[in-house]
């Protein structure tokens, strides 16, 4: 069975290294991008299952990015969630209004992420 | 036929017919005992099959009762053991980023990342000490006035206390948001104290220090410090060999 295509993108690489420690035992296939505008051509190039998107990044924001990524064709439908410090109420909206699908706070919790991943990589039809 | 024997006849017919229907009374009643007896039977076989049931129905319930608190218990060591293995990543992932590089300035910006991403901070600040007897030199921070902040000198501020005694201070009542130093941690090299990491104000949406927090204090009193000499030591020698 094809392995599942998680898309990592964060400037840090303390939390893609995070992220990849706690996705590691799922059988998912993990890319990583370290700024916005790589995040959107890994995004085209490589048509992830599922992208974690930071919000605070150089070159491009995850903001910007995921209208990119939501903007695309090939890239439209792919769940976005966004991983931010900014848990506060305007700041989600920004996110929502920006396309995300869902979106984690820092620090990051391991069992909210393996959750939100399943759940939302069974939703887009992509078995586990 | 006389009225005589008229009589007669219709005595004896009535007597022989009386006695056809006692005998299929009898015979009724007959088949009435036994369907009572054998209503009994099942009656009873019900009762039996009843309680055998009822019992069973016990038995089963106190059976899903018992599998019910080992589920219980079981998604309680799942979520245990997730936590610590999340717990566990937050420590290895510390401690791997900062023993991944001798360059100065990727250890404090993996110290910085760490309080920032691992913690849950967006003001902290990273203090050596400096070649001045017990003054501390600002080297890295992060949303903090670092102009204000620059330096310390040991005696003169509140941070005496809990860098005296070489151990960490947490204010464990911090919650997110709120403006007042979270924690103190001292940078050692064996017993002595060659900087400080200050956490301030914690992310708005973090209740307070949790304990994997308090273990991460622990490993960057010790892993961050070792770090950062080694950092600087390969700095100072490059600069001497040119």
């Amino acid at each position: 069975m094809k392995r599942k295509k998680i898309l990592l993108v964060d400037d840090s690489t303390t939390i893609l290294m995070m992220e990849k420690f706690i996705l590691r035992n799922d059988p998912y296939e993990l890319i990583t991008a370290s700024n916005g505008e790589e995040a959107v051509q890994k995004a085209i190039d490589q048509k992830p299952d599922l992208i974690l998107l930071d919000v605070i990044m150089p070159k491009m924001s995850g903001f910007e990015a995921c209208r990119s990524i939501r903007a695309h064709e090939t890239t439209s439908a792919i769940p976005v969630i966004m991983v931010t410090t900014r848990g506060e109420a305007a700041n989600v909206e920004s996110g929502w209004s920006n396309g995300c699908t869902d979106y984690i706070t820092k620090p990051i919790n391991a069992v909210e992420l393996l959750a939100k991943v399943r759940n939302l990589l069974e939703d887009a039809g992509v078995p586990a | 036929m006389s009225a005589d024997e008229k009589g007669r006849t219709y005595v004896i017919q009535a007597r022989d017919e009386q006695q056809q229907y006692t005998a299929a009374l009898l015979r009724e009643n007959e088949k009435l005992r036994a369907a009572v007896a054998t209503l009994e039977s099942d009656h009873r076989r019900a009762q039996d099959q009843y309680r055998a049931a009822a019992e069973e129905l016990d038995r089963l319930r106190a059976h899903f009762e018992d599998v019910a608190r080992e589920n219980q218990r079981y998604a309680e060591q799942y979520h245990q053991i997730e936590t610590q293995s999340s717990n566990l990543a937050n420590l290895y992932v510390a401690s791997y980023q900062l023993h991944s590089s001798v360059d100065r300035q990727t250890v404090l910006n993996t110290i910085l990342e760490i309080v920032i991403n691992l913690v849950g901070s967006e003001q902290v600040a990273v203090y050596e000490r400096n070649c001045a007897p017990n003054r501390f030199k600002l080297a890295a921070s992060f949303g903090v006035d670092a102009k204000r902040l620059d330096s310390f000198i040991l005696g003169t501020s509140n941070i005496d206390r809990m860098l005296a005694d070489a151990r960490i201070f947490t204010d464990d009542e911090a919650a997110g948001g709120q403006d007042r130093l979270t924690a103190c941690v001292p940078l050692k090299i064996g017993e002595e104290v060659i900087g400080a990491i200050l956490v301030f104000r914690l992310l708005d949406h973090k209740p307070s220090l949790q304990p994997v927090d308090h273990e991460l204090f622990e490993l960057l009193a010790v892993h961050a410090s070792t770090a950062l000499h080694c950092a600087t030591l390969h700095e100072k020698t490059l600069a001497v060999l040119g």
